[in-house]
């Protein structure tokens, strides 16, 4: 304590207006309140003890409980004592047990929201006894609990409102585990979630058809690091379905045998009732079989893409067909790699298979950026990684086991220079019966592709490398059919330079990729290369 | 409800604490809860008194409702999708601005904001301050709270002892 006075020239910070006082109190976590601020005067003890500032108790901590100075049970207990029955929203992550989710449970018949993150002593009776006193619970967070499939559909009878469940854990691949215990207990007793999140569930297609089933609702559903989903055929129509009948997301339509990486992130629009898929990471997914066209039919409003070396993903000619009435294509197998990454570039091309390298840059200046050679290459690297904070999507990138060196070989042997987009537009006046289509559209396309005849280009072998020299009338049409749309989807510019890269204009959505990739097909076709 | 009738190119004229005219754009003014009402009241004529906000802190909540008015409005004329790239990256840049913003200010200044932006009701401003407090504060003891906001302890003995009974919150 001074013994001072005051400097009257002195703002004097206790007699800040209450609410002004209260407001900054509430930017910091219970334990700094109570076991400090409250202690500093009178009038700032008087404001913490009043309820209204207890109804949100954020007991964040570090989980450094071990080395912590306080008790922090003792302080939730106080926390809650003040709250004086209105809790409505209380974090006691790491800490949290049964004795003190009993203590609450016992005081706050009003909680709406409660988060018992990497509560490890938390047990399965007590969540349960505790659980059933919060009959008004709508946001309940569990990650990292391990709880029982019994505990689960506890929590969903007890808690019929509950809307948000975040039930993670860390996912592995290995040893392969098949459990839709998590997933069937969801499905069956929370009816009305409207979000999900289950990083590293077990659950497998069946358990996701379960969840679909039971959650109507459901507006967004967050399956990071679930190796076990590869959903296709029949349960990829049903979520389209759904998304239909429902209002619902599409949520996503991949087959993920061999997934390392996935991401999907979805966000409401304005009216809260249709979920946009706007951004879709499936890097590393080798296995996935899943088809361009059956992405592309659904994420209409997706906006960032990755699927380096997904290399099997195809694209498909019953989509095609159906998008351009007419085309024959027989099989038109086009492997896809795309990606904005430096790091994931670099591990995403592999010589020894001719695969096509897809690079979707948002912000990347088309001119200035043709990566017509490594050096050019990590420029357009360089500003990608510049905005690509802005894009607001955190990727988790794992890398594959693949050489830097064989970067380097591919992009040496297929530099070229700037000058193919003239090239190309000659090209096209030679063959392309209306060439201001090709003008208007703003589209540049250089291919310049090699052969390749490794050993592992089976995918390669099956159809992609026709010897058709010339389109006949049919396909001549069809062309023009996706150039025609094309424009109508405002493509400002897009190129493709030669067969190793693509760039998007910055407004290109996943219909321009998948247009462009079966526009570059035909290219290829049309070009005979 | 009625929506103010706002134009452009209109400004209120704000008269601080201490005597001073600043101008400002009425569709800046419109983040003041306050001066939002008057133009609601239609009683924006002449100047304004703001009797609690002298001229230096005057200056810095204009300074902050230009900057955020001017983030707003460039963000309207973009097309859809670039408006949402764009406002992604805006709001990275303005939560820089805001820190940069809030970290240039003395104590007292952050004082006068707290109490000008709550007088002059503008949220967002005050919930930039209030957290610049909350982060000083954090982790410090009453003691070094009282040091730092020149406090003084007004508990009698009885409360002391009190308090010191009640403050057991380390481990037993």
């Amino acid at each position: 304590m001074s013994g001072k006075t005051a400097d009257p020239e002195w703002p004097n910070w206790v007699e800040l207006p209450r609410d002004v006082t209260a407001a900054i109190f509430s930017k910091l976590g219970a334990i700094d309140v109570l076991t400090s601020v409250q202690y500093v005067c009178s009038s700032w003890l008087k404001i913490c003890k009043d309820p209204s500032m207890w109804r949100t108790i954020d007991m964040r901590n570090l989980g450094d409980l071990f080395d912590m100075e306080f008790d922090l049970e003792k302080i939730c207990r106080g926390a809650v004592d003040r709250s004086n029955g209105h809790l409505s929203s209380i974090n006691i992550e790491y800490f949290g047990n049964d004795e003190i989710l009993q203590y609450i449970a016992d005081r706050s018949s009003h909680l709406m929201n409660l988060r018992l993150a990497n509560c490890y002593s938390i047990s399965d009776r007590g969540l349960i006894d505790s659980i059933a006193k919060f009959p008004l619970l709508e946001e309940l967070e569990l990650s990292y609990c391990s709880l029982s499939k019994e505990t689960l559909e506890a929590v969903g009878r007890s808690c019929p409102l509950l809307k948000s469940l975040k039930l993670n854990c860390q996912g592995y691949r290995y040893p392969l585990i098949e459990c839709n215990d998590d997933a069937l207990a969801i499905a069956e007793n929370m009816h009305e979630l409207r979000h999900l999140q289950i990083f590293g569930n077990k659950l497998t297609n069946s358990g996701l058809e379960a969840i679909l089933n039971g959650c109507p609702h459901l507006k967004s559903l967050d399956l990071r690091q679930c190796f076990n989903i590869n959903l296709a055929g029949n349960l990829k129509k049903r979520c389209l379905e759904k998304s239909k009948t429902y209002g619902a997301p599409t949520i996503l339509q991949v087959t993920m045998n061999s997934m390392q990486h996935f991401k999907i992130v979805m966000v409401t629009d304005q009216t809260g009732m249709t979920i946009r898929l706007e951004c879709m990471i499936l890097s590393l997914c080798l296995m996935m079989t899943m088809t361009m066209n059956s992405l592309t039919r659904t994420l209409m409003n997706i906006t960032k893409m990755t699927m380096s070396l997904a290399m099997m993903i195809t694209d498909d000619d019953y989509e095609a067909r159906y998008v351009v009435p007419g085309l024959g294509l027989e099989d038109g197998l086009v492997k896809i790699i795309t990606n904005d990454n430096v790091e994931q570039m670099n591990h995403a091309v592999n010589p020894d298979r001719r695969v096509d390298l897809y690079i979707q840059g948002t912000r990347v200046d088309h001119d200035e950026a043709c990566p017509s050679s490594v050096n050019q290459f990590e420029n357009v690297e360089a500003e990608e990684a510049e905005h690509g904070e802005g894009t607001n999507y955190v990727e988790e990138t794992e890398q594959g086991d693949m050489e830097d060196d064989y970067l380097m070989a591919y992009f040496d042997s297929g530099s070229e220079s700037e000058d193919f987009d003239d090239d190309f537009v000659e090209l096209v006046y030679q063959q392309e019966e209306e060439p201001e289509v090709v003008e208007h559209n703003d589209t540049y396309v250089v291919d310049s592709e090699e052969q390749n005849e490794g050993e592992n280009d089976e995918q390669e072998n099956s159809g992609s490398e026709n010897d058709e020299s010339q389109f006949d009338d049919e396909q001549m049409t069809a062309l023009n059919e996706l150039i025609k749309m094309d424009r109508k989807r405002d493509l400002k510019k897009t190129k493709v330079l030669n067969s190793n890269f693509e760039f998007f204009d910055e407004n290109s959505n996943l219909m321009n990729i998948n247009l462009r990739v079966r526009q570059r097909f035909l290219q290829g076709k049309f070009l005979k290369m | 409800m009625s929506t103010p009738s706002v134009s452009v190119n209109r400004v209120l004229k704000l008269k601080s604490s201490d005597g001073e005219i600043f101008e400002v754009k009425q569709t800046v003014a419109v983040q003041s809860g306050v001066l939002k009402q008057m133009m609601e009241d239609g009683c924006t004529e002449g100047e304004i008194p703001l009797n609690n906000v002298d001229s230096p802190t005057l200056a810095k909540i204009i300074e902050w409702c230009n900057k955020h008015h001017d983030n707003d409005v460039e963000g309207r004329v973009l097309s859809e999708e670039r408006e949402k790239e764009k406002e992604k990256e805006k709001a990275a840049d303005m939560k820089k601005w805001e820190s940069e913003f809030i970290d240039a200010l003395n104590r007292d200044e952050i004082y006068f904001l707290l109490t000008g932006s709550n007088y002059m009701d503008i949220k967002e401003l005050l919930d930039c301050a209030a957290q610049k407090v909350a982060d000083m504060v954090k982790g410090k003891t009453p003691e070094a709270i009282r040091e730092m906001f020149n406090i003084q302890s007004d508990f009698t003995e009885e409360e002391e002892e009190a308090i010191r009974k009640e403050n057991q919150w380390a481990f037993d």
